[in-house]
């Protein structure tokens, strides 16, 4: 009796090990398959080549990503600057000021705002985001823009992240205990000084969890951008420029024009490429996050 | 055992009537409401300054509630519904128009369990001072040494000042809390079974610290432990399903209760 449980003990602990396991091989793979198939670009052009320059003509052999790193980049860096603050404020103001009542409506509104799919945010920055942008914002600034920009994609992926950053940052804050808050209102602070001296010195940590995940979020997201950045092979030079990131990229153009020596290989490695940006932006917050957390 | 060696640091900085009085707290015709449930029944009742009021009561008896309306802990939740008035001193603390924050920084909290900030253990005592808008450096640290030496903790932590508060004991941190509450110099320091948390040795030290307190300070602490009003308790207060049932002077409620209530509470009949 005694040997069928441990032998059963063993048997769970063993199949648990290697189902786990399997979620890193997935990943480990993904990473090998995309390095192996696009090793050919990589050897008949050198990586600084491929990596430092913007020219992308695959019909004449020139594959330069520094176009689409950049514009990666930047698309996500906008996104983040436009959401953090919204984010930051609306979860402040739901955890900390808003009644019981207000919590209760906005809660589920923002999780719908998660479920709606990236095609429907790609629509609506196409009919209106886009529009608005060509007529009315960027004749201000610069002599012609067709809308499809920078500046749309950075919007458009704002929107998409910041619910996600809203119910991250306002599970991080609500769960500073009620005990803490009363500590520093019976000395006296008001309820913003709580807020920004105990409670958000609290959940830093946290918020920095939420920025990540956005982020690496933000790095993927295709459809929506894709429809709305203009696609255009070209070093955007204002907000009102188009841009061409990485994902769309990739989801533009696999599966046409295979035949082209080394193109099928670039694409391949665009993939490893935004692979290892997530994998570096992780590791670096992935540091940064243990160390705030010694501080506390 | 521990004996408080610094107890000439804990000085009345103003030791007249005036702040005698202002010390004192009476409470007339209380009502609070959480909802439709009425937690608290016309509570009338006068504090009086500079000693040791224990609180106690059955669970449930709404000996939290009472110490929470005195420095309006109830205004961040909506439910809650308060009628009656409290004055400390003259002041009445409910009416309109009554400055929340500084009313709190004159009631002094120490919570049920330890509320380090997640600071540094200077930083935490040196909180309040900075709230309050104090931002002399020297003039800081002086005052959190003065603090944490009133409460026997200085000599702990001198070397890890910089060094996370949540680092330190259970114990530790408790009078590290006291420290942060009467850095303000509050005229009232009100306890939540401030000693419920601790280990014995800890929770002896704190309530020596309480009883040296009352010379700078009124001291209205909510125990579920009758030896401990017995030991620190100069009145006592009763409660029983949200009404005062006898409030007096500590020996004699616990030597001749007037009511029959209080005499089969204290005899165990209920808890």
């Amino acid at each position: 009796m005694l040997i069928t449980r441990k032998l059963k003990d063993t048997i769970a602990t063993r199949l648990m090990v290697i189902i786990t396991s399997g979620a890193v091989l997935f990943f480990v793979a993904i990473g090998l398959v995309l390095l192996v198939k696009g090793l050919p670009v990589i050897k008949s052009h050198s990586l600084t080549e491929l990596l430092t320059t913007s020219n992308w003509k695959p019909m004449k052999g020139q594959f330069g990503f520094l176009t689409f790193i950049v514009s990666t980049l930047l698309v996500t860096l906008l996104a983040l600057i436009l959401s953090f603050p919204l984010a930051l404020l609306s979860s402040i103001y739901l955890s900390e000021f808003s009644s019981q009542k207000i919590k209760k409506f906005f809660m589920p509104v923002i999780d719908l705002l998660s479920g709606i799919p990236p095609v429907i945010y790609g629509v609506w920055g196409t009919l209106t985001l886009v529009p608005f942008i060509a007529d009315t914002l960027a004749p201000h600034f610069v002599d012609f823009s067709t809308g499809y920009s920078l500046l749309a994609g950075g919007i458009v992926l704002a929107v998409m992240i910041l619910p996600l950053m809203i119910s991250i940052f306002l599970e991080v804050m609500e769960s500073t205990p009620q005990d803490l808050r009363e500590a520093s209102l019976s000395l006296g602070a008001t309820r913003w000084e709580t807020t920004t001296k105990v409670v958000l010195k609290r959940s830093t940590s946290g918020i920095l969890a939420g920025v990540v995940l956005a982020i690496s979020r933000a790095f993927g997201e295709t459809i929506a951008v894709m429809m709305v950045c203009g696609n255009f092979t070209a070093m955007p030079k204002s907000l009102f420029d188009a841009c061409y990131p990485l994902p769309a990229l990739i989801a533009n153009n696999y599966g046409e024009m295979m035949s082209m020596p080394d193109y099928e290989s670039a694409l391949m490695l665009a993939g490893f490429i935004l692979f290892v940006i997530i994998i570096v932006f992780n590791t670096v917050s992935w540091f940064i996050l243990k160390r705030i957390k010694r501080s506390l | 055992m521990f004996t408080i060696t610094n107890t000439s640091k804990i000085e009345p900085t103003t030791n007249n009537n005036e702040t005698q009085d202002q010390a004192s707290i009476s409470i007339c015709n209380l009502n609070v409401f959480a909802d439709k449930h009425q937690i608290l029944k016309e509570v009338n009742l006068v504090i009086p300054p500079k000693q040791v009021t224990c609180i106690i009561g059955p669970s449930g008896c709404g000996k939290t509630t009472l110490l929470r309306s005195l420095n309006r802990l109830h205004d961040n939740n909506s439910l809650f519904k308060v009628s009656g008035c409290v004055k400390i001193g003259d002041d009445d603390i409910y009416q309109a128009g009554v400055d929340v924050p500084a009313l709190r920084r004159k009631m002094g909290l120490l919570a049920q369990r330890p509320t380090v900030l997640p600071m540094s253990i200077f930083e935490n005592v040196a909180y309040g001072l900075r709230i309050g808008g104090l931002s002399d450096k020297t003039q800081l640290k002086k005052l959190v040494e003065e603090n944490l030496v009133a409460v026997g903790l200085w000599d702990e932590v001198k070397n890890r000042l910089h060094h996370s508060a949540s680092q330190l004991s259970i114990g530790q941190q408790q009078r590290l809390c006291l420290a942060r509450a009467i850095a303000v110099d509050p005229l009232v320091l009100l306890g939540d079974e401030a000693t419920s948390a601790l280990d014995p040795i800890s929770s002896r030290k704190v309530e020596e610290l309480l009883i040296s307190l009352k010379s700078r300070m009124s001291v209205v602490l909510v125990t579920h432990t009758l030896r401990q009003a017995k030991r620190i308790a100069d009145y006592v207060a009763f409660m029983y399903m949200g009404e005062l049932v006898e409030f007096g002077e500590a020996t004699k409620i616990f030597t001749h209760p007037e009511k029959e209530l209080t005499n089969d509470y204290l005899a165990g009949s209920f808890s």
